[in-house]
């Protein structure tokens, strides 16, 4: 229930909301608005109960409300919709509507010449109509608009205009009728004006002819203005607009009944108009916290003192919008947390799956009273998700035993089908997280065993295979084929990678790669690719035996356990590895010790280039 | 959405209760003329959901209640379970339910749940209450 202000052509028209109106530019619109960028049938108002709703039935061009965009909408008291190019302002109650303005403006002024020959009761309801008329508009212009009109018939003025102050404190016209060109010096008294704004004080001529203040000004002369009003438009004693009104014909002249008339509704102007101001202040205040809340990660609901939504955002809208009955069940628990701050865990368990964490604020007045309540839901569905991924993800890596996780990367960079596994994606974002030394040692004080061990190469190799100790026994079985020499061109980082390739391809158990040397090495995606070949040929040796000058005569040994119970930690247990590994061109490996037990080691040599001191 | 009919009930924490139980949801079946196949399914569901509200919400302690609502609107059933064990949320539990499409090991009420109903939402309080809402569409003969 409620009323339509329709403003259409600058002519207002009223329409009681009895039952369900469909508006639109077709014939089979309940309410016709025969207009190009209105659809046929555009929107639709609905009653239910007290509560008014507006629904956009798809149209082309949508329908706002208070300057926002919406497909629907519960309508509030002077609500302002605008569809199409048509304004629309919603009352609850009947309005002070201009038609009744108009008639009542018509009857007055068409009865009389001047507003002086009312009675007292008269002057009184013409104040009372239109400062109720005034009140009802909350943007300037149309308010502006319609106030200009109703004083010029009232006070069956020729002409007039209405300036306001603008920001930075200059009078600017707002708005004019009948001026026959645009306004300008010559075509209105600006001595009466200023004079009007200096004094704070009404300037009235009833005849400019015989006043020696007018008599000879050049705009009175040429414009042929046989009589002047001009009032000041007063906020808290400071002048925030001019009225002016003239007539230029000698048989209308205004009167002092006139001006008390007008001073008397310009006070009203004035409120009207600061009205107006702090509305469009509220306004913008008002899309600005919506763009905040748009902004934010989370959804929001901001309910009133009753536990009515007064704000949501857009997540909250995707969140609810196949569930509008949680919404309200959630609301009407909320309802029994009796005003205290509560954290609640909800499951959406159909139409959707959602897991959210709703923290629940209630706003108290100083005595206590609700005033409100704030509540942000998290979707926290994906982020478990992604944790369910990373169990996974460790389920496979503990299957696949002896596999580097490079090999994994590689593999699924390499496989356009894998490279959308969220395995990879996931691991790479959380290596990369995982990069400062103080985790090393966080993680090494934990089940973590670190050792440092100083081990000499050819002891370490000796250790690590049998049969790799007999082949390194006999270097000359290993050569470096001819691009060797461009080894040496390459920084420390590229050869410490190479000796370390060589010595992964050692470890190995891969037969394959145990009987081969490193003959070549090329850029390659990623880092450099170390081709290895076994060669017996004299002028290798040579390259050798340099190649030995390069001492590596550390290297760090960490190890540890991983128990498939603590899958979590395990996890940030392996990637740390890898990162670690990655960072100082090791390698890492696995072991199945038991059914769930897996030991992993990482391998970090340091070398150092150059003869020792 | 105008609600046509609500009725709300508090049931010890006890299986003996079921019966009472059933009979409040046929009592509120018969007077919204709900359609005998739903009633089936809707006993069903609420015969799950309340057993689990017995037994992990209070732990089968019959001092403690548990509230059961039921509320009629023309094209929908709501029926509320709320106990107040303040159960700790579990929300891998819920993740495998909402995954699982076969009969499996556990959670078989709520999964049960799941297929009957067309909405399903916990609310968990946690220390105080946990709130299932259940909610079933309803196709009425014309």
């Amino acid at each position: 229930m409620g009323y339509l202000d329709i403003l259409e052509k600058g002519e207002h028209r009223i329409i009681e909301v009895m039952q369900d109106i469909i508006l639109g530019r077709g014939d089979e619109a309940d309410l016709k608005l025969p207009y190009s960028n209105i659809s046929r049938l555009h929107c639709k108002i609905k009653c239910s109960g007290k509560k008014t709703y507006i629904f956009d039935l798809n149209s082309t061009n949508g329908i706002s409300v208070n300057g926002k965009k919406v497909n629907e909408h519960e309508l509030s008291d002077r609500d302002e919709i605008e569809v199409g190019s048509i304004n629309i302002v919603f009352y609850l109650n009947e309005p002070a509507g201009p038609d009744n303005l108009a008639n009542f403006v018509t009857n007055v002024s068409s009865s009389n010449c001047s507003l002086g020959s009312a009675g007292v009761q008269e002057k009184l309801e013409i104040m009372f109509e239109l400062s109720k008329y005034l009140n009802s508009i909350h943007k300037i212009g149309p308010l502006m608009s319609s106030f200009m009109d109703a004083i010029i018939k009232l006070l069956l003025a020729d002409r007039g205009f209405i300036m306001l102050k603008n920001e930075n404190g200059k009078f600017e016209p707002c708005i004019q009728r009948l001026m026959k060109t645009e306004l300008s010096k010559k075509t209105y008294s600006k001595t009466a004006c200023k004079e009007a704004i200096v004094n704070k004080s009404s300037i009235i001529s009833t005849n400019t002819q015989l006043d020696e203040r007018f008599s000879n000004q050049q705009s009175i002369v040429s414009n042929k203005i046989s009589s002047i009003l001009v009032t000041p438009i007063l906020f808290k004693n400071s002048v925030i607009g001019l009225i002016y009104l003239d007539n230029l014909d000698m048989s209308k002249r205004f009167n002092e009944d006139d001006q008390s008339f007008l001073e008397a509704i310009s006070s009203q102007a004035a409120i009207a108009i600061n009205n107006a101001n702090l509305y469009a202040k509220l306004q913008e205040e008002k899309n600005m916290v919506q763009n905040i809340l748009e902004s934010m990660g989370d959804g929001l609901i901001v309910l009133d003192k009753d536990f009515n939504p007064v704000m949501t955002n857009l997540i909250i809208k995707k969140l609810f919008v196949k569930s509008k009955n949680h919404f309200t069940v959630l609301i009407d628990e909320i309802k029994t947390l009796n005003n205290k701050d509560s954290i609640i865990d909800v499951v959406f368990l159909k139409p959707e799956f959602h897991i959210l964490a709703c923290k629940i604020k209630f706003h108290c007045t100083p005595k206590g009273k609700r005033s409100g309540v704030i509540i942000s839901i998290r979707d926290v569905t994906q982020l478990r998700q992604e944790i369910s991924l990373k169990n996974k993800f460790f389920t496979l890596l503990s299957n696949k035993l002896y596999t580097r996780v490079d090999n994994i990367i590689t593999e699924t960079s390499e496989n356009p089908e894998s490279n959308s596994n969220p395995y990879f994606h996931f691991f790479n974002k959380l290596s990369n997280d995982i990069q400062t030394q103080q985790y090393f040692i966080q993680l090494s004080s934990g089940p973590l065993r670190l050792s440092r061990t100083k081990v000499n190469l050819q002891e370490f190799l000796e250790a690590s295979s049998k049969q790799i100790k007999k082949e390194l026994t006999t270097p000359v079985q290993f050569s470096i084929a001819a691009s060797l020499s461009t080894v040496y061109e390459l920084d420390e980082s590229a050869i410490k990678l190479m000796i370390l390739s060589l010595l992964t391809s050692l470890d190995d158990t891969t037969p394959e790669i145990q009987d081969r040397a490193i003959v070549d090495i090329k850029s390659a995606d990623k880092g450099f690719k170390i081709i290895i070949e076994k060669s017996e040929s004299e002028e290798n040796i040579e390259l050798l035996l340099k190649l030995a000058e390069i001492k590596f005569d550390v290297l760090t040994f960490i190890s540890g356990n991983i128990n498939s119970d603590d899958t979590e930690k395990n996890f940030v247990k392996i990637s740390f590895c890898h990162q670690i590994a990655k960072a100082h061109g090791g390698y890492f490996k696995f072991k199945q010790l038991s059914p769930s037990k897996v030991q992993f080691r990482i391998f970090i040599p340091e070398i150092h280039f150059g003869k020792e001191q | 959405m105008n609600i046509l009919n609500e009725m709300k009930n508090s049931f010890p924490c006890h299986p003996k209760f079921m019966g009472s139980i059933r009979n409040a949801l046929q009592k509120f079946a018969d007077t919204n003329d709900i359609p005998m196949g739903d009633r089936f399914k809707l006993e069903l569901a609420l015969d799950e959901a309340c057993m689990n509200a017995i037994d992990h919400g209070s732990a089968l302690n019959q001092t403690m209640e548990f509230d059961l609502t039921f509320k009629a609107y023309s094209e929908k059933i709501v029926i509320l379970v709320k106990d107040y064990g303040g159960k700790p949320f579990d929300p891998e539990y819920f993740e495998s339910i909402a995954q699982k499409k076969t009969w499996g090991h556990g959670g078989r009420g709520i999964f049960l749940i799941k297929k009957i109903m067309d909405e399903v939402m916990y609310c968990f309080n946690k220390d105080h209450s946990t709130l299932l809402t259940m909610i079933k569409y309803i196709k009425k003969a014309k």
